[in-house]
């Protein structure tokens, strides 16, 4: 049974080896980049994504924007109340649009996993806050430390089920 | 049931700090708490300076990124895990009242105290209140973590309050049953590897004239309203070191101990055990993580508005959910999950009793989600802290040529890789403090480790929870 435990502990302890892979590592895949658009409407204090040609509804669910890896990203910005900011984590993209101009980004999205983009523009009261998502798919960080935590805790149960005199 | 009472009182290895005779001379000093509270008392009023009369914009202004970025984070990631209640001993808001109370500051003056001297209502004696003060607090916090002058509102009726209560109750009854920032505070602190506690309880019990309770030339009567002969946890102490200075045995100090003790505890003389109003602080401190997370890192704009006040009935359904989930949903969830662990563990306690022993499990998971969340965003809003040394009021100052300092966010892309750790450490600890209290209350490990089954996967479903919000 002591070996059972190594193996799930073992197993829960790589969870944490693919975000670190996903987030620290460029991995640019070998092919021709897919070039995904999106219009992106910055509102204080939220971000709506649109495909191109969708109306826009005040309280889009969520600033979230999948894209799978390594496709070419081109967001259209733009700025619906006042000028906002947009500060993508682990791109170094920092861009500034003004209301009634259009910004556009564009990036390969060379890392799985999720990343945050910010207004990097003082907007309001909530302007720390004013975030959004990109997630780059297949986001093996979230999947593999998930797969991580169930294991960790099937460790820990362990430790008192399988090593009962250790324990 | 394992029951640890006087004969096996501080049954884990303890390092008495204060026998090193520096720290010892320093504590004793009249002045020890009053210099641990003089400088911040000096960036208290900053703070309310500049929330009163500086900019209205948040992170322009000194009140808002000083305390909620800076005093937060020290708070929540240094102070409370490695020294618990050490802010309660040096925090300027009860200050001004309990000066008043004493009719001095340093200096140990004989004579009755300057108040009504009411005792607290005996129904009021838990964290109750401070469960409620904190949800009020957490309500609205959208408005007061952003607005400079809402945050001086709150700071100025804490600081009232306390004076007032000062005024009307005996010693510290803001900080031992009002804080809203206190109740918390204590809660977390039994996972601190630091305590004040006597070097040996039948010192006390031999020693009749309880200079600690009544006070002395040396020292005032506890103002937490604790006996040292029987303080088992540091939930019940300020840490004000009166206490150190009055014991005429020097039966007093302050030691070093493994990680978590306190909520090992199951029995010990003069403590009534593991409480509801404790239980719940722990279910409300781990729903409030998640909501802030989903809310404050999330990509959900409704749900900042919401919080925001921007519409009302947004902000109904808001104090709906935030109370619901608080009070009703998590503990819900995990009474399900204890039912079930009592059921598969074929147990004959109440149902009631495993809930609350149980609840104690969920503290460290409760503070590894509070720093986790707590490093989502101070990585990468601390940098608006350097232009406010040179223009804490946002008036277009530059005293010490900091002023143009861009926001910079420091590896945000990174911060995932922080937070994982964290919660799991939370998960680790958790699971594993679930178990020894399954032992404790169910009489052997059998029974324990099926009721842990349960337990462990509420607790893994939360830690995947803290995961989808941060991750997925």
């Amino acid at each position: 049974m002591r070996g059972a435990w190594f193996l799930v502990s073992g197993i829960g302890l790589l969870g944490f080896i693919a975000p670190v892979v996903g987030l620290v590592f460029r991995l640019t895949p070998g092919r021709t980049p897919v070039v995904r658009e999106v219009e992106l409407l910055s509102q204080a204090f939220h971000y709506d994504p649109l495909q191109p040609g969708e109306a826009h509804t005040r309280h889009a669910l969520g600033g979230r924007i999948e894209v799978r890896w390594g496709e070419r990203v081109v967001l259209h910005l733009r700025a619906v109340d006042t000028a906002h900011g947009f500060y993508l984590d682990g791109y170094g993209i920092n861009r500034v649009v003004q209301p009634g101009e259009e910004v556009t980004i564009e990036f390969i999205a060379i890392r799985p996993g999720k990343f945050r983009f910010r207004c990097s523009e003082t907007c309001g009261p909530l302007h720390p806050f004013m975030i959004g998502e990109l997630v780059v798919t297949p986001n093996l960080p979230f999947y593999s430390s998930a797969l991580g935590t169930i294991f960790l805790a099937l460790a820990v149960v362990g430790r008192f089920w399988w090593l009962k005199g250790e324990a | 049931m394992v029951v640890r009472g006087m004969a096996r009182a501080f049954a884990y290895p303890r390092l008495e700090l204060t026998r090193c005779s520096l720290l010892r001379r320093l504590v004793k000093h009249r002045a020890f708490q009053f210099m641990l509270i003089l400088p911040n008392l000096a960036v208290f009023v900053l703070v309310l300076v500049a929330a009163f009369l500086g900019t209205p914009v948040g992170n322009r202004n000194f009140a808002i990124i000083f305390v909620w970025i800076v005093w937060w984070a020290a708070l929540i990631i240094l102070l409370i895990p490695l020294a618990g209640r050490i802010w309660c001993a040096m925090c300027p808001i009860p200050a001004p009242g309990e000066w008043l109370q004493r009719l001095a500051i340093v200096t140990r003056r004989p004579g009755r105290p300057f108040t009504l001297g009411l005792s607290w209502p005996r129904a009021l004696r838990n964290i109750w209140l401070q469960n409620g003060t904190f949800l009020a607090v957490a309500l609205f916090s959208a408005l007061i973590l952003t607005r400079p002058l809402a945050t001086g509102i709150v700071l100025a009726l804490f600081i009232g309050l306390a004076l007032l209560l000062s005024l009307l109750f005996e010693r510290r009854v803001f900080c031992r049953y009002v804080c809203p920032v206190g109740g918390f505070i204590g809660l977390y602190a039994m996972v601190a590897p630091l305590e004040l506690r006597v070097k040996d309880p039948q010192v006390c019990v031999t020693h009749k004239e309880k200079d600690c309770l009544r006070g002395n030339a040396e020292g005032y009567p506890c103002p937490w309203m604790a006996y040292p002969g029987n303080l088992w946890r540091n939930i019940d102490c300020g840490l004000c070191t009166e206490c150190l200075k009055a014991c005429p045995k020097e039966n007093v100090g302050i030691f070093l101990r493994p990680f978590g003790q306190d909520l090992l505890l199951a029995r010990a003389p003069g403590w009534k055990g593991r409480s509801l109003d404790e239980a719940y602080k722990a279910f409300i401190m781990l729903s409030c993580a998640l909501i802030y997370s989903a809310v404050y890192i999330g990509p959900w704009g409704f749900l900042k508005e919401w919080a925001n006040l921007s519409d009302p009935a947004g902000f109904a359904l808001y104090a709906t959910g935030f109370l619901g989930v608080n009070l009703i949903g998590l503990p819900g969830v995990f009474l399900i999950a204890v039912a079930l662990a009592r059921w598969i563990a074929r147990a004959g306690i109440p149902l009631r009793r495993l809930f609350v022993e149980l609840a104690y499990a969920l503290v460290p998971l409760g503070l590894t989600g509070w720093i986790a969340f707590t490093l989502s965003f101070v990585l990468v809003n601390i940098s608006y802290a350097i232009p406010l040394l040179s223009d804490p009021l946002g008036r277009g100052w530059d005293l010490l040529g900091t002023a143009s300092h861009p926001w910079t966010p420091y590896i945000p892309e990174l911060v995932p890789l922080l937070q994982l750790p964290v919660l799991w450490l939370g998960l680790v600890v958790s699971i594993g403090l679930a178990f020894r209290i399954a032992q404790q209350n169910l009489g052997d490990a059998a029974k324990a480790r099926r009721a842990l089954l349960p337990i462990a996967s509420f607790m893994t479903l939360i830690v995947l929870l803290f995961q989808r919000l941060y991750l997925g």
